[in-house]
C-alpha cells in the first residue's frame, strides 16, 4: 500500500508545442455564448495508439473584426510534442463551437468527431487516413439551437454508438439583453433565468454516419452530460448537469429513457434545491461497487458528491466526503474524477472560473480567473491537496478539463480549455510511482471502442470498477482508456469486463506497468 | 395675550400627541400610533420628531416606502443630522434592498456617533447583504474591538461563511456563542458550518443545544435530519424532518428529504404525500430567495 505520493502539475504547453488560444468572440456587448466556452476532446485520430488533443473554437461575434481563427488538432507525435494538424485533417471547422465527442461512429476502426455549437453541430467522418469530411446537414445532428457538452452511448444495444447533445438556452443574437447588476448597477452577463431553457435531443445511430432524432422530451439547462450504468443492468442511463433547473438522471430501459433523478436523490442538492450544474463525471470513489456522481456547480453552491447507494438511490454526501467547505468561492466547470497517484482510489480534479468577467466589481471576494483545485481521495474522502500540485493552482478561466496518458509513462496528465485564454497542458510528475494497467477496448459485437463496458475486479480487498465513457466533465472529452492504478501491486489479477452486448470477458492477470488492448470475446490482444 | 395662550396650548396638545404616540409604539400599537403621530405632523408640520416617529410607526408595520417618505421629512426638517433619523432611514432602505442609499446614510450616522454599535452592525449588514464581505468585516470588527457583543460575533461569522472562510467563520460563531449562550441564531449557523465540514459530531451537540434553546427551531430540527440522513438513519432522520415541518409547514427543503427519506423506507403513501408537497412549494415560489441570491451573485 503506498501511503503517499505528491503529484504535482508541471506546465508543458509550450515545450509540447500547443499554441492554442480560445476565442470567445466577445466586444463588450457580453452575449450570453461567449462565457461558456471552450472545449477539448483527447482521442486517437490516427489510429496510432497516442492521445491527440483537440481544442474547439468560439469565433469572432457581432461587434467585432477579425476571422475565424478555428479549432485546433495536435497530433501526438510521441516524443512528448505534437503538431498542428488541424488543416490537413479538415478539422478547421466553421461556426461558434462550443464542445464535442468523439468516438467510431461507424465501427470502421477510426475515430469520428462531433462538434457542438451555438449554430449548428458538425459531425465528420475520419477517413482513416489522417483526414475528415464533414457530413453537413445530412448527418441529422445538426441544430441550430445551442448545443453544449454531448455523449455518445449505446441506448439500445445495437452496437452502434447513439447519440444525447445537452442544449442550453434559447439565446440568440435577436433576443439578447442588457442585465444590469442590481448590487453593482454595472452590466453583465445575464442570469439563465432571463432565458428559456432548450430541449435536449436524443439521436439514433443509423449505422451509415447519419443520425435521426428520437422524440425524447426535456426542458433543462443542460451544461454537463456522462453515460454510467448507475443501477448495474448492463446499459448505459445517463446524468445531465442543467445550470439552475433540476438535473436528470434517464434510467435507460431497454432503449428507452426514464428520468428518474428526483426519486433518485440526484435532481436536486441536499438543501432541495436545483443547483448552477456546469461538469459531471461518475465514478467509485468509495470503492463499494458502485458509480457515484459529481456535479460542479456555481460559487456558493458545493461541487455536489452523490453517493450511489443501490437500489436506485444516491445521497448528496458532499460533505461527508470532505468536499463541502472547499469550494465556495469557485465557480467550477471542468471535472474528472481520475486516479491521479495511481493508489487505487480515484482523486477529484476540478477547473475553475467565474462566468462573470467583473465578477470582482460585484462581489469583492470573488474573481473572474480561479484556481484550479486537486482533492486527493484517502480511502473514500477527500482532501485538499491544491498547493502542492504545481500549475494546476494557477488561476484561468477553466472549462474544459480532459485527461490523457500523452507521454506513456503511465501516469495521467491534463489538458485544460480556458474561455477566451491559452489552452494548457499539464504534465503529471509523481503520479507514476504507483502501478497501473490500463485497458484499450475493442468491441466486436458491442460498438468498436467499447464504450460503456465495465471493468471490475478486487484490489486489496476491495472492489475496483470503471467504465469506458466518450465524455464527462464539461466540453470535454478523456483519453478512452480504462486507467487502472494499482498501489504496489505488481498485477491486476481475476479482471471481469462485461460489453455493452452483454458479452462477458474474463481476464486473469495483468502485470503491471503497461497498456494493453482486449477485444470483445478473445481477451488480450497485445 | 390669547395668541400666546393659544400657542401654549397648542405645545402643550403638541407634547400629548407625543406622548400618546409614544406610547401606543412601546405597546406595539402601531395603528393607534400612527394616527397619534399623524395628527401632530398636521399640527406641527415643522417638527422633525412628528415625522421621525411617524417613520418609525410605518416601518414597524412594514409600510416601508411610506416610512422613508416620513423619515426623509424629518430628515429635512432637522435644524442639524440627526443620527437617529439617519439610522432608521438606512434601516428603511435597507429593508427594500437600496443598498446604496442605505450605505449613504448609515455612513453619515457612523460618522456623527462613532461608537455607537447598532448603527455600525447595521451599516455593515448593509455591506454584507450587498456582497461587499470585506467592508463587512471591517465594520464588524470595528465593532468587536470597542463593544464586543454575541451579534457582532454573529454577523461577522455569517460574513465569513459569505467569504467561504470556513474556519474564521467558526471562530466567530464559537465566540457568539460563548457570549451568549442563548443565541438560538448563532448556536444554528455554528452547526450548519460543522456540518458542511464534515464535523459532523459536534455539528449536533451544537444544534441539540439550539433545539434546548428553543424546541421548534425548524432549521435545528432539519440540520439534524440531514445528519441522521447522512449516517444511514432513514427513521431518525424522518423523525427529524417530521419535526422540523411541525415547526414550519412550509420548509421546502425538510419536505423534499422527508420524502426521500419515506420512498427508501418503503413508506410510498408517506413520501407521495411529501412529493406532492414538495411540488405545491415550489408552484407558490418557495425556492425564491435561493433563486433570487443566484440572480444577485450574477
Amino acid at each position: 500500500m503506498i501511503l503517499f505520493v505528491l503529484v504535482t502539475f508541471i506546465d508543458v504547453t509550450a515545450e509540447a508545442g500547443i499554441s492554442f488560444r480560445h476565442d470567445d468572440g466577445g466586444s463588450g456587448r457580453r452575449y450570453m455564448v461567449e462565457t461558456f466556452g471552450g472545449g477539448v476532446l483527447a482521442f486517437d485520430y490516427d489510429s496510432d495508439e497516442l492521445p491527440d488533443l483537440f481544442f474547439i473554437n468560439g469565433a469572432p461575434l457581432p461587434g467585432t473584426d477579425g476571422s475565424r481563427r478555428g479549432n485546433a488538432l495536435y497530433r501526438n507525435l510521441g516524443d512528448s510534442t505534437f503538431r498542428d494538424v488541424t488543416r490537413e485533417a479538415g478539422l478547421v471547422g466553421e461556426g461558434y463551437g462550443m464542445g464535442g465527442a468523439a468516438s467510431d461512429l461507424d465501427n470502421d476502426g477510426d475515430i469520428d468527431v462531433l462538434v457542438t455549437a451555438f449554430g449548428d453541430n458538425q459531425l465528420y467522418l475520419n477517413n482513416g487516413d489522417g483526414t475528415f469530411r464533414s457530413r453537413g446537414t445530412e448527418a441529422g445532428v445538426a441544430d441550430e439551437r445551442w448545443s453544449s457538452s454531448a455523449a455518445f452511448f449505446e441506448l439500445d444495444g445495437d452496437g452502434l454508438l447513439d447519440l444525447y447533445v445537452a442544449n442550453y438556452l434559447d439565446f440568440t443574437f435577436a433576443n439578447h439583453r442588457e442585465c444590469v447588476s442590481p448590487t453593482a448597477g454595472i452590466v453583465a452577463y445575464c442570469h439563465p433565468e432571463e432565458y428559456e431553457g432548450v430541449p435536449d435531443v436524443l439521436y439514433r445511430n443509423r449505422g451509415d454516419g447519419t443520425f435521426e432524432e428520437v422524440a425524447f422530451g426535456s426542458d433543462g439547462k443542460g451544461l454537463g452530460v456522462v453515460a454510467l450504468d448507475f443501477d448495474d443492468d448492463g446499459d448505459s442511463d445517463l446524468y445531465v448537469a442543467n445550470d439552475t433547473t433540476r438535473n436528470y438522471l434517464y434510467r435507460n430501459d431497454g432503449g428507452a429513457l426514464t428520468d428518474v433523478g428526483v426519486e433518485a436523490g440526484v435532481a436536486y442538492n441536499e438543501q432541495g434545491l436545483a443547483e448552477a450544474g456546469m461538469g459531471v463525471d461518475a465514478g467509485d470513489v468509495d470503492r463499494d461497487g458502485r458509480l457515484d456522481l459529481v456535479v460542479t456547480n456555481f460559487d456558493f453552491e458545493n461541487n455536489t458528491l452523490y453517493r450511489n447507494l443501490g437500489g436506485g438511490f444516491f445521497f448528496d454526501a458532499t460533505s461527508a466526503f470532505g468536499l463541502g467547505a472547499v469550494s465556495l468561492t469557485e465557480l467550477g466547470f471542468g471535472c474528472d474524477l481520475l486516479d491521479l497517484d495511481n493508489d487505487g482510489w480515484l482523486d477529484l480534479v476540478v477547473v475553475n472560473g467565474h462566468i462573470l468577467d467583473n465578477i470582482a466589481e460585484i462581489q469583492s471576494n470573488l474573481s473572474f480567473a480561479q484556481p484550479g483545485q486537486v482533492f486527493r481521495n484517502e480511502g473514500g474522502r477527500f482532501v485538499d491537496v491544491t498547493v502542492s500540485s504545481g500549475a494546476i493552482a494557477r488561476p484561468r478561466v477553466g472549462r474544459g478539463l480532459a485527461s490523457l496518458d500523452y507521454d506513456r509513462d503511465g501516469d495521467l496528465d491534463l489538458a485544460i480549455a480556458s474561455r477566451g485564454g491559452a489552452a494548457e497542458l499539464l504534465r503529471n510528475d509523481g503520479g507514476n510511482e504507483g502501478a497501473f494497467v490500463s485497458l484499450r477496448l475493442v468491441g466486436t459485437a458491442s460498438n468498436r471502442d467499447g464504450v460503456g463496458a465495465r471493468l471490475t475486479f478486487q484490489l486489496e480487498g476491495r472492489p475496483w470498477v470503471e467504465e469506458l465513457r466518450s465524455t464527462s466533465s464539461y466540453l470535454a472529452q478523456n483519453e478512452m482508456v480504462v486507467h487502472v492504478g494499482l498501489g504496489d501491486s505488481t498485477r491486476a489479477e481475476g479482471l471481469s469486463l462485461r460489453w455493452p452486448s452483454g458479452h462477458l470477458d474474463s481476464i486473469g492477470g495483468l502485470e503491471a506497468g503497461r497498456g494493453y488492448v482486449v477485444k470483445e470475446g478473445i481477451g488480450v490482444i497485445r | 395675550m390669547i395668541p400666546a395662550l393659544l400657542a401654549v396650548l397648542l405645545v402643550q396638545e403638541a407634547g400629548s400627541l407625543l406622548d400618546q404616540g409614544k406610547r401606543f409604539l412601546e405597546e406595539r400599537n402601531l395603528e393607534a400610533a400612527e394616527q397619534a403621530f399623524r395628527e401632530l405632523v398636521a399640527e406641527s408640520p415643522q417638527d422633525s420628531r412628528a415625522s421621525y416617529y411617524l417613520g418609525i410607526a410605518l416601518a414597524r408595520q412594514d409600510r416601508t416606502e411610506e416610512a422613508i417618505a416620513a423619515l426623509e421629512s424629518a430628515r429635512r426638517l432637522a435644524k442639524r443630522p440627526n443620527p437617529s433619523v439617519l439610522y432608521e432611514l438606512g434601516t428603511a432602505f435597507s429593508k427594500l434592498e437600496r443598498w446604496r442609499e442605505a450605505e449613504e446614510v448609515l455612513k453619515q450616522a457612523t460618522e456623527l456617533v462613532p461608537t455607537e454599535p447598532a448603527m455600525r452592525l447595521q451599516l455593515g449588514w448593509v455591506y454584507y447583504s450587498n456582497l461587499e464581505g470585506e467592508k463587512a468585516l471591517a465594520e464588524f470588527e470595528r465593532v468587536i474591538a470597542t463593544s464586543p457583543s454575541a451579534m457582532a460575533f454573529l454577523y461577522l461569522g455569517l460574513t465569513e461563511i459569505g467569504l467561504g472562510r470556513n474556519e474564521p467563520a467558526l471562530a466567530a460563531l464559537r465566540e457568539a456563542v460563548r457570549l451568549d449562550p442563548g443565541l438560538l441564531d448563532a448556536h444554528v449557523a455554528l452547526g450548519k458550518v460543522l456540518a458542511r465540514a464534515g464535523r459532523d459530531e459536534e455539528a449536533v451537540t451544537v444544534l441539540t443545544r439550539a433545539l434546548e434553546i428553543d424546541g421548534s427551531s425548524a432549521e435545528s430540527h432539519f440540520q439534524l435530519g440531514l445528519i441522521t440522513l447522512r449516517r444511514g438513519d432513514l427513521d431518525s432522520a424522518s423523525g427529524s424532518f417530521a419535526a422540523a415541518l411541525e415547526a414550519d409547514p412550509e420548509h421546502l427543503q425538510a419536505w423534499y428529504n422527508r420524502a426521500l427519506a419515506s420512498e427508501r423506507l418503503g413508506r410510498d403513501e408517506e413520501a407521495r404525500a411529501a412529493w406532492a408537497r414538495v411540488a405545491e412549494l415550489r408552484a407558490s415560489g418557495a425556492e425564491e430567495p435561493e433563486a433570487k441570491r443566484r440572480t444577485r451573485a450574477r
